[in-house]
């Protein structure tokens, strides 16, 4: 019931904030916020499961009642964490408090509004890493959307209605095609499947029990369905050439929607991929390596090519986002326990990273108005504690060990490396390797022109310190990432005990 | 092929009839031009004005509600001319009357309705209301 | 009480009682037209509101009952027959009368504030009621000429009401094209039964499903059903018959309009439903004369032309009559993926199901719009922009009835969208359910516009907004609450459609 309770409260939170007066509701946001944060930690504390929720592990904190009965398919109620959802759950809870923190400067109008979006949109994500059940997690799925299409559209910057409606359009067709290679499967499946139980569905898929629909033989249709889900969930990721939205939706969306964008929304789509394509199609995700992983690379090198050439610091955290989730994309294919597992644990670090990044320029943008890397030089001068933590994020995302970011990068390469699911995997690393390059490259480059040399400043605007609740989450962000660099283990034993299944049977 | 050689027969006399009248009659009568042989006859009444005019509203509602006691005159009158023997035979009372006395029911509902939101008054025209009081001021 | 003292079946209760839901409907009318017998000047509109308001709920409230008691349902010895099975009570008719009812409910709650600075109130409500009474019969007829009466029983008063705002030049110029195409399209049914009256020799659903298995004149019974049909897609504004749905229900009072587009179109879909079903069953017609083909060109052609109508649209309620047809081609599908021996009682359930949802969100979405017309807002998209910084309770709301129009997830219009096409590939026609998916991907680009409108573009000028009406702030809100509950609440009512549906075959 702590899942139920959990989601209950935080919807409950979101009406509260809804109708409280604007100048209360950025606290009391804050402070209801906090409560999901408890319970997620209470969640990770208690948490005593092993296995992949989706192949006859344990689940922990598990419901599952029947919620309607439609045309010989019973959909139910059914959600529970495992090894790999619960440290999302922990990484959304806690980002999403730290997020209304920060907004607490930028948000000036509509406040109550605002921040009950952002809790009824915590919510609906809490509902995605909990839904073990396709309808319940497809309903909270695209319930994230809509929040979103809001918190872009209303409280964005000048081009928002534009950058809105692409990230309207370009979610929802993706979920589209995905809903309908799914339902195909579950078709195809036809009475293998009682339910739309994705435990069930998972295994019924890799007993190899598929059958032909729609004119289709099961191994065509296998192919199809995976390959239509996989578009599905790239665009959410986003991987290239389908990443075009992000780049609009982050630099029109103010910071702490970009911190939630970047840091919980992409690792939807990591997440579904990990659990809907990799899990339950093994065979064909191994059958079609080349592509993902020649696409994975593709994100990994275009991405961080597209941040260098980039003058606005939002613009070049958004891209190297789409660099960084490159990664991510090839270590799931690996189908090593170190790949897929790094790949789980770079979806929490790079949240925690891209979150501190975004925050940072967030800070330095409600002073100097201005993100434009040309415009503005030797900020340190003015806001050392900001200019530090930016720094100290910055050589996250660059891989410092010690930090959260190396963890994860390490694990992804020395789990594509060891890949034996295709002779190129060992090529296609080290072509991902040189990503950290470039990344290395276009973030000092952009912290030299911008938080070094001497201080100048076109603009009238007063630059000073930050004040203290624009820099609490930098540093809490901060502590955590390096707290998870040195403790891999918090959540990557979780993890492990949860990919491992994934990495037998199922054709491999 | 015989019985359509009769319905022939029988559109000729009826084709023929009108128009032999007629020959017969312009052959027969004096021919007398006069202007007013050409006005609309009208029960004797000199017509005047043109056939184009508003009429009051009040005609429609006049006769919708006869209308209204036409279909249920027609519905009546069978159910009379079975009542008796309906309930000789047996039929329970209730059966048979009921339903005349709830269809009856309804349309004094309705009659009761119309005759006090003044359907049946002449003249109850706002515009005329006020005419009426500026001329007898 | 034990379900089976409930059942109307037993000795205890008349079995005329079984109609008590229509005839609350009717009663009620007529307590209307006493009310302002009795104040003929200056009846109370909060007494006229208050009378037509309660005996809709109560009607609303029998009716559930019954479905739970399971009157005329296999619980407890099937469906009644009345009249020499001129009318008949079973489960599909009590789920499409708990439609009526409650979009009635709503739709008079809200005229209460729409009516405020209008004569002739108690007209409209009783017109309002007696045209609710017709459907109710139109559920249960079960002949055809009970169709035929129940059909115009519902369809003059509605006449009237599109016209009801007789100085505004658009009301009138509707009331008469609905009028004229309503006549139409009577006449081509009336054509049409009397021809399939003269091919099997009876009116009664049951005794021509039962004579129509001879060969003997099957075009003259295939032109007859083909007629019947034009004559039901005029009441379900559906193509070739939807020219006036646009019009009406842009000319129309918007609770009118509410009404129409929910309650009247699910009428016509509950009576279409029984005829084709129980008169032409698929196993019995003669191969010449099958119908779900027409169903089918019918499904994908109204729901292809009303949603590309509706994405060109500027007038926000054009817009939404248009969606109105679009919609009633999903529901098509309902008739459309019937198979001889498919699972025919899901098809048509599901789309029995999405009737439900969309009593609630589109009687919803119209009645906002009547709120907006009594606040004297324009009529266009632009009109609304920035409505929500003023009126955000209201805004939330109306954002719910889009996002569930379009189909999105987190509201009723999905699950039943979902079920509904479901159900037509389970029947085999994968096709069908593709066309309806990527119809309504398409319909989200029309709905967005307004919340676009409404949250994110700012107000060209200031709105003058002093009142919150009660009467339609409580009606559209309700409607928000149940498009949100028949989320969760979903199982019930699909398994109740279903069950019933399950029934006729």
């Amino acid at each position: 019931m702590i899942i139920e309770a959990l989601i209950a409260v935080t919807f409950l939170a979101a009406l509260v904030v809804f109708v409280a007066p604007n100048a209360a509701a950025a606290k009391l946001a804050a402070a209801l916020s906090v409560l999901p944060v408890v319970g997620s930690l209470w969640m990770w504390a208690a948490y005593d499961a092993s296995g992949n929720a989706l192949l006859g592990g344990e689940i922990a904190f598990e419901t599952d009642v029947v919620w309607l009965t439609a045309g010989g398919l019973d959909l139910h109620w059914f959600v529970g964490v495992d090894g790999i959802s619960l440290p999302l759950v922990v990484l959304t809870t806690v980002l999403t408090t730290l997020a209304i923190v920060s907004a607490w400067t930028p948000i000036s109008n509509r406040e109550s509004q605002f921040y009950g979006l952002v809790l009824l949109m915590e919510a609906n994500l809490l509902g995605v890493f909990t839904a073990l059940d396709f309808f319940a997690w497809f309903v909270f799925w695209e319930a994230v959307l809509v929040p979103m299409y809001f918190l872009i559209g209303v409280w964005g910057g000048p081009n928002r209605r534009y950058a809105a409606i692409k990230f309207f359009v370009y979610t929802n067709i993706a979920s589209l095609v995905m809903f309908i290679g799914f339902i195909a499967l579950v078709f195809g499946l036809g009475d293998s499947v009682t339910s739309l139980r994705l435990p069930e569905i998972a295994q019924a898929l890799r007993a190899g029990e598929l059958g032909g629909f729609a004119g289709l033989d099961a191994a065509t249709l296998k192919t199809v369905a995976f390959v239509a889900v996989f578009i599905g969930f790239a665009v959410k990721v986003p991987v290239a050439p389908l990443h075009t939205w992000l780049p609009d939706a982050h630099v029109e969306a103010p910071t702490p929607v970009s911190v939630l964008l970047a840091g919980v929304l992409l690792k939807m789509g990591t997440y579904a991929l990990l659990r809907f394509n990799f899990t339950m199609m093994p065979d064909v995700a191994t059958a079609l390596v080349v592509p993902i992983a020649g696409i994975a690379v593709i994100s990994v090198i275009y991405g961080a090519m597209l941040a260098l050439a980039q003058e606005d610091l939002k613009r070049i955290v958004a891209y190297s986002s789409v660099s960084s989730m490159g990664y991510v994309i090839l270590g799931l294919v690996a189908y090593t326990t170190y790949g897929v597992g790094g790949a789980t644990f770079q979806m929490i670090a790079h949240g925690l990273i891209s979150g501190l990044m975004f925050m940072a320029v967030g800070v330095i943008y409600n002073t100097t108005h201005t993100r434009m890397v040309g415009d503005m030089s030797g900020i340190a001068d003015r806001m050392p504690v900001t200019a530090g933590i930016f720094v100290a994020g910055a050589f996250g995302y660059m891989g410092l060990p010690l930090m959260a970011g190396f963890a994860g990068e390490f694990f992804i390469f020395k789990g594509s490396f060891a890949s034996t699911v295709h002779s190129a995997m060992p090529l296609f690393t080290a072509a991902a390797m040189f990503g950290i390059v470039i990344v290395a490259g276009y973030l000092l480059f952009a912290m030299q022109r911008t938080l070094f040399g001497p201080f100048s400043f076109d603009d009238d605007y007063d630059v000073t310190t930050a004040p203290f609740h624009d820099v609490a989450p930098l540093a809490v962000l901060l502590l955590l990432t390096i707290v998870l660099g040195v403790a891999p283990d918090l959540f990557f034993g979780m993890i492990q005990e949860a990919v491992n299944p994934i990495l037998t049977g199922g054709g491999l | 092929m015989s019985e359509w050689i009769a319905i022939g027969a029988l559109g000729l006399v009826a084709v023929g009839i009108p128009l032999g009248m007629m020959a017969v009659s312009a052959i027969l009568r004096p021919a007398v031009p006069e202007q007013g042989k050409g006005a609309t006859y009208e029960s004797g009444e000199i017509p005047t004005g043109t056939a184009r005019v508003q009429f009051n509203i009040q005609y429609y509602m006049v006769a919708l509600l006869f209308v209204v006691f036409d279909v249920e005159t027609v519905l009546i009158f069978p159910w009379t001319v079975i009542y008796r023997s309906a309930l000789s035979q047996g039929v329970a009372l209730s059966t048979v009357l009921w339903p005349m006395l709830a269809f009856v029911g309804i349309l004094v509902v309705g009659l009761v309705w119309a005759w006090r939101n003044g359907a049946v008054e002449w003249v109850k025209s706002p515009l005329a209301n006020r005419q009426k009081t500026e001329r007898n001021a | 009480m034990t379900p089976d003292a409930l059942a109307l079946q037993t000795e205890t209760v008349a079995a005329w009682t079984a109609l008590a839901p229509a005839i609350l409907l009717g009663l009620t009318g007529l307590a209307l037209l006493g009310v302002d017998t009795l104040w003929p000047d200056d009846p109370s509109n909060a007494v006229l509101a208050g009378v037509a308001a309660a005996g809709s709920i109560l009607s609303f409230a029998v009716t559930g009952w019954f479905l739970v008691a399971g009157t005329g349902q296999a619980s407890t010895g099937g469906a009644i027959a009345l009249y020499g099975d001129a009318l008949v009570v079973d489960g599909m008719s009590l789920f499409f009368t708990l439609i009526f009812t409650v979009v009635t409910a709503m739709v008079v709650v809200a005229a209460y504030d729409y009516l405020d600075d209008h004569s002739h109130r108690a007209e409209f409500y009783s017109l309002t009621l007696f045209a609710a009474t017709g459907m109710a019969v139109m559920a249960t007829a079960n002949s055809l000429a009970t169709v035929f009466i129940s059909l115009e029983l519902a369809s003059l008063p509605s006449y009237a009401l599109v016209a009801f705002l007789k100085t505004d030049r658009g009301s009138v110029e509707a009331g008469l094209k609905y009028f004229l195409i309503g006549a139409v399209s009577s006449a081509v049914l009336a054509f049409g039964i009397s021809l399939v009256y003269a091919v099997t020799g009876s009116l009664v659903l049951g005794d021509v499903a039962a004579a129509i298995g001879t060969p003997e004149m099957a075009g003259v019974l295939g032109l007859g059903v083909l007629m019947i049909l034009g004559g039901f897609a005029f009441k379900t504004a559906s193509v070739p018959f939807h020219f006036w749905a646009p019009e009406a229900y842009e000319g129309a009072p918007a609770p009118i309009s509410a009404f129409l587009s929910s309650a009247s179109k699910a009428a016509g879909f509950a009576v279409a439903f029984r005829v084709f079903v129980q008169a032409f069953p698929l196993e019995a017609v003669p191969a010449g004369v099958d119908w779900v083909i027409a169903f089918q060109v019918l499904a994908v052609v109204t729901m292809t032309l009303g949603n590309f109508a509706a994405a060109t649209q500027e007038n926000v309620k054009r817009m939404l009559a248009y969606s109105s047809i679009g919609h009633a081609g999903y529901a098509l599908i309902g008739l459309a993926a019937l198979t001889a021996g498919g699972p025919n009682g899901d098809v048509l359930g599901a789309s029995m199901a999405h009737l439900l949802v969309y009593g609630f969100m589109n009687t919803g979405a119209f009645l906002f719009i009547a709120l907006v017309e009594h606040w004297g807002v324009g009529r266009t998209f632009e009109d609304y922009n920035g409505l929500a910084s003023t009126a955000p309770i209201a805004a939330v709301a109306m954002t719910v009835f889009m996002f569930s129009l379009a189909g999105l997830p987190p509201f009723g219009g999905f699950l039943s969208k979902y079920v509904l096409f479901y159900s037509a590939i389970e029947a085999g026609f994968w096709w069908l359910a593709a066309v309806g998916a990527v119809n309504s991907a398409l319909s989200l680009f029309y709905y967005s516009r307004v919340v676009k409108a409404m949250w994110i573009e700012t107000p060209v000028a200031d709105f003058e907004i002093e009142s919150r009406p009660v009467g339609l702030y409580t009606a559209v809100l309700f409607a928000g609450v149940g498009t949100l509950l028949l989320l969760p609440g979903f199982g019930p009512v699909i398994e109740t459609a279903q069950t019933v549906a399950a029934t006729l075959f």
